[in-house]
């Protein structure tokens, strides 16, 4: 069947009708609701196993494994389908045309899928970069590049042929997602492969932490906000039958959420051993965020000015309206866990966690379900099956997340004073970390009370949009335009491009970036002369402005290039400036003498802990507050973790703190520890790991691995990398003599005395003493 | 000397006047964009609803 326009053979030559490719929005809805709850299925299990580990069973499916797969499911599978199912809808549509390629539409479709298959296996089975949210392997990041570029391609060619010459606003967040989406996967993913499906980050210790925030932080914001947003912005105004409130407003909205938003990573590593200015950076840009964010949310709900008696029978706009208001909540307390002060107690706690879910929960899955029961009934030309199923969705998922949200709270203030509190005579009041975890068990239950309850309401709607899909029939939907090309521009594209808002904002930009190589005294003249540029240049354009001809912005609307090069530019300004200062500080300089590699079993051991997920609750990063110096030892430092390919500061703490954990037990107690957490810590909830005392590590592997961590700037010593078994089998040997001693048999290649090995290692720079010794042992004569 | 900088530098208020910067320009920006008639964007504003001419029939 030919797609091409249909022209009438009668009057009005100038109109022909279009038929949207609409099987690609029924079809990623389709999957979007199915991936929903595979992934909402998985984080109740997580939930689960933090209340009970009984719900742990190793070694596939433990929280370790787990977690990184409902993140990653929630994120890319369920949302990732959702915002492109409402992206091919709303862009054909506001384009007035077909997409570009329905070849290209499926290839998005079926390969975005296969991913999303591939992570749901491998991820269990241990194969993770180690770095939250970017867990995937090289082979699969690879393929995620290469659909994200297809979607692209289709996506700006379709641009291309469009006939309206007009970019919408939400056609603006769409451009902002695929262009910045695509620069933090790359980047952040960049990694030497040793194996088919394993890889050592390009980075390490606190240039890694960097990108990967900087990729985590925006991973957020253009994958779960921005594309939203654009949704918001075509879904909400249809939905209400009304314009949205005020477009000028959605122009300052989106430019200073694209600017500003990409500056921020920093705030997840606040009190850690980053720079001291990129921690103030990050909290300073996060607070910027509270304004274009909450001019977005304000204008989303002032659309329905006048409306307001919809919102009581439309369930569509029951959704957007919780949406939007989760959206205000989320954004709001995002800024103010950026600050120091709250952050200190914050972090590494539940409230985090809480804080996510509130966006997740709220903003992401609201926003999907609204969407969902507008779409489905028109994608098949029939009524939402039952209007009373969508009212009773919305009221159990919104208890839903308050019971989620709220206990999250609790639970994580709770915690944080908890690790804070000190005694009267200066001691921690809660010395065993343990004690800490059963005080919010409660919250654990309450979390997972809440969670069903969304996931229960998740299913209802997916019952009622199948009974609705049945009651109808797929329907593509079709448009009476005009076949016209779109005016020629008449203003050069460079005066566009080069207009004077681009010109002032650059030479301020351009001030402001200088100041980094100057002395105190000129950078602080330097920031008195932009800040005076900045404003002086406002004023200036605004006095000169007649209001007579279009205005700068509204030509720049009407050039897709300039604009997709605009948007760009805004968000490669704030990538470099918080990327580049890390990566230039020279790792050699880091170094102090008493640095130095792992030694090759406790490389082994640390691919195990990576494997296991370990970090996703054991931190590995001492903050310099008092009540952390007390329960873990001195705060850690930058040179400390510059081998780590890829680091391994974490982000939460259901566990203690492992930074110094090496030394201050023995052996014995790792491996029984082990083998059953409660018998060394009773209350513990971390799984039994028992298999790694019968899986045996594969020690032929070992100097390839050295070799490519060499590959990434570990300076492994070519005698090292050639005698890595041997020097293995001689640190295994001692490990496992010392356990014998004790009465515990375990064989010397186990994965446990390998991690033990790691453990031991951890906070103690010297490593092995004897590691010298047993290379220059193993080193063949010649 | 840019290596140190990047690697420990002090001066803590450069944040600071950055956010000064931010909201004094967001402000004036705010007050030029809410300044430009409405009307001047009804146009606009009402392209996702122009899909009112848009039928629909099954295949």
């Amino acid at each position: 069947m030919s797609h091409e326009p249909e022209r009438p053979s009668t009057a009005q030559p100038s109109l022909i009708r279009i038929t949207y490719n609409d099987r690609l929005t029924r079809q990623f809805v389709a999957a979007s609701v199915v991936w929903g709850i595979v992934g909402m299925l998985v984080g109740f299990i997580a939930a689960l196993q933090l209340a009970h580990y009984g719900a742990n069973i190793a070694p596939y499916l433990t929280f370790g494994r787990l977690r990184p797969l409902h993140t990653n499911a929630v994120i890319f599978a369920f949302v990732g389908n959702m915002l492109f199912a409402g992206i091919y809808y709303s862009t054909q549509r506001l384009l007035k045309t077909r997409v570009a390629s329905d070849l290209l539409g499926a290839v998005h479709f079926w390969g975005w899928q296969a991913i999303i298959v591939a992570a749901a296996i491998t991820l269990p089975l241990g194969y993770t970069q180690g770095k939250e949210y970017a867990e995937l392997e090289w082979p699969i990041d690879i393929a995620v590049t290469l659909i994200w570029v297809v979607f692209a391609i289709n996506f700006f060619w379709t641009l291309a042929k469009r006939r309206e010459k007009h970019l919408y606003v939400a056609l603006w967040f769409y451009i902002a997602t695929i262009v910045t989406v695509a620069m933090l996967y790359i980047v952040n993913n960049l990694a030497m492969p040793w194996s088919p499906l394993k890889s050592y980050s390009l980075f390490g210790g606190v240039q890694d932490a960097l990108t990967q925030w900087w990729y985590g932080h925006n991973a957020v914001a253009f994958f779960l906000t921005t594309p939203v947003l654009g949704i918001m912005y075509y879904f909400l105004p249809k939905a209400a039958g009304r314009p949205v409130y005020s477009y000028r407003l959605s122009v300052i909205h989106f430019w200073a959420l694209v600017f500003v938003y990409i500056w921020a990573g920093p705030h997840h590593l606040l009190y850690t051993a980053l720079p001291e200015w990129a921690q103030t950076l990050g909290m300073v840009f996060s607070v910027m965020l509270w304004a274009p964010s909450w001019g977005g949310m304000l204008n989303g709900l002032l659309t329905l000015r006048g409306a307001w008696d919809k919102v009581r029978v439309d369930p569509v706009l029951k959704f957007f309206v919780a949406a939007v208001t989760f959206y205000g909540m989320a954004t709001f307390e995002g800024p103010l866990l950026s600050i120091k002060s709250v952050n200190g107690l914050a972090h590494y706690t539940d409230w985090i966690v809480g804080h996510v879910h509130e966006g997740a929960l709220g903003w992401n899955g609201f926003m999907a379900a609204g969407l969902f029961y507008w779409l489905v009934p028109r994608l098949y030309n029939t009524r939402l099956h039952s209007k009373a199923a969508a009212d009773i969705h919305f009221w159990v998922g919104t208890v839903g997340i308050l019971l989620y949200v709220i206990s999250m709270w609790v639970g994580g203030i709770t915690q944080g004073l908890m690790w804070r509190a000190v005694n009267d005579q200066g001691s921690l009041a809660y010395p065993n970390f343990v004690e800490t975890l059963i005080a919010i068990r409660p919250m654990y239950w309450t979390r997972l009370v809440g969670g069903t309850m969304y996931l229960g309401g998740f299913c209802l709607m997916a019952w009622n949009l199948w009974r609705t899909a049945r009651s109808g029939e797929a329907t593509d939907g079709e448009a009476m335009v005009v076949d016209a090309v779109p005016a020629p521009d008449t203003v050069p594209w460079w005066r566009v491009a080069f207009g004077t808002p681009v010109v002032l904002t650059a030479i301020v930009v351009t001030i402001f970036m200088s100041l980094a190589v100057m002395s105190n005294v000129a950078s602080m003249l330097f920031a008195c002369i932009g800040l005076f540029v900045a404003v002086a240049g406002v004023i200036a354009v605004q006095l000169s402005s007649d209001d007579k001809g279009p205005s700068w912005h509204r030509l720049v609307e009407g050039r897709a290039v300039v604009f997709t090069v605009l948007t760009v530019l805004a968000v490669f300004v704030g990538g470099v400036a918080e990327l580049i200062p890390s990566l230039v500080i020279n790792r050699e300089e880091a170094r102090t003498v008493r640095t130095r590699p792992y030694t090759p079993l406790e490389l082994e051991g640390r691919d195990i802990y990576i494997r296991e997920g370990c970090y996703n609750c054991h931190s590995q990063m001492i903050r310099p507050m008092r009540a952390e110096t007390i329960r873990y030892g001195e705060p850690s430092r930058l040179e400390e973790s510059i081998f780590d390919h890829p680091f391994q500061w974490g982000s939460k703490r259901t566990g203690p703190d492992l930074a110094r954990e090496g030394g201050r037990y023995p052996n014995l107690w790792h491996l029984r520890h082990l083998a059953d957490p409660r018998s060394t810590s009773p209350g513990s909830n971390m799984p039994a790991y028992t298999h790694l005392a019968t899986a045996r590590v594969d020690l032929s592997a070992t100097a390839g691995k050295l070799e490519a961590m060499r590959t990434v700037g570990v300076p492994y010593p070519a005698a090292q990398i050639n005698a890595a078994r041997q020097i293995a089998t001689a640190e295994a040997n001692a490990i496992a003599e010392d356990l014998r001693a004790n009465g515990a048999r375990v064989a010397a290649d186990s994965e446990a005395v390998a991690l033990i090995a790691y453990l031991q290692r951890l906070g103690r720079m010297q490593g092995n003493p004897d590691t010298a010794a047993v290379v220059q042992a193993a080193t063949p004569a010649h | 000397m840019y290596r140190e900088f990047f690697a420990n530098h002090p001066m803590l208020a450069l944040p600071v006047i950055s956010l000064l910067l931010f909201i004094a320009v967001f402000a004036m920006i705010v007050v030029r964009t809410m300044r430009r008639r409405p009307s001047q964007f009804d146009a606009l504003a009402a392209l996702p609803l122009d899909g009112a001419a848009e039928v629909t029939h099954g295949r």
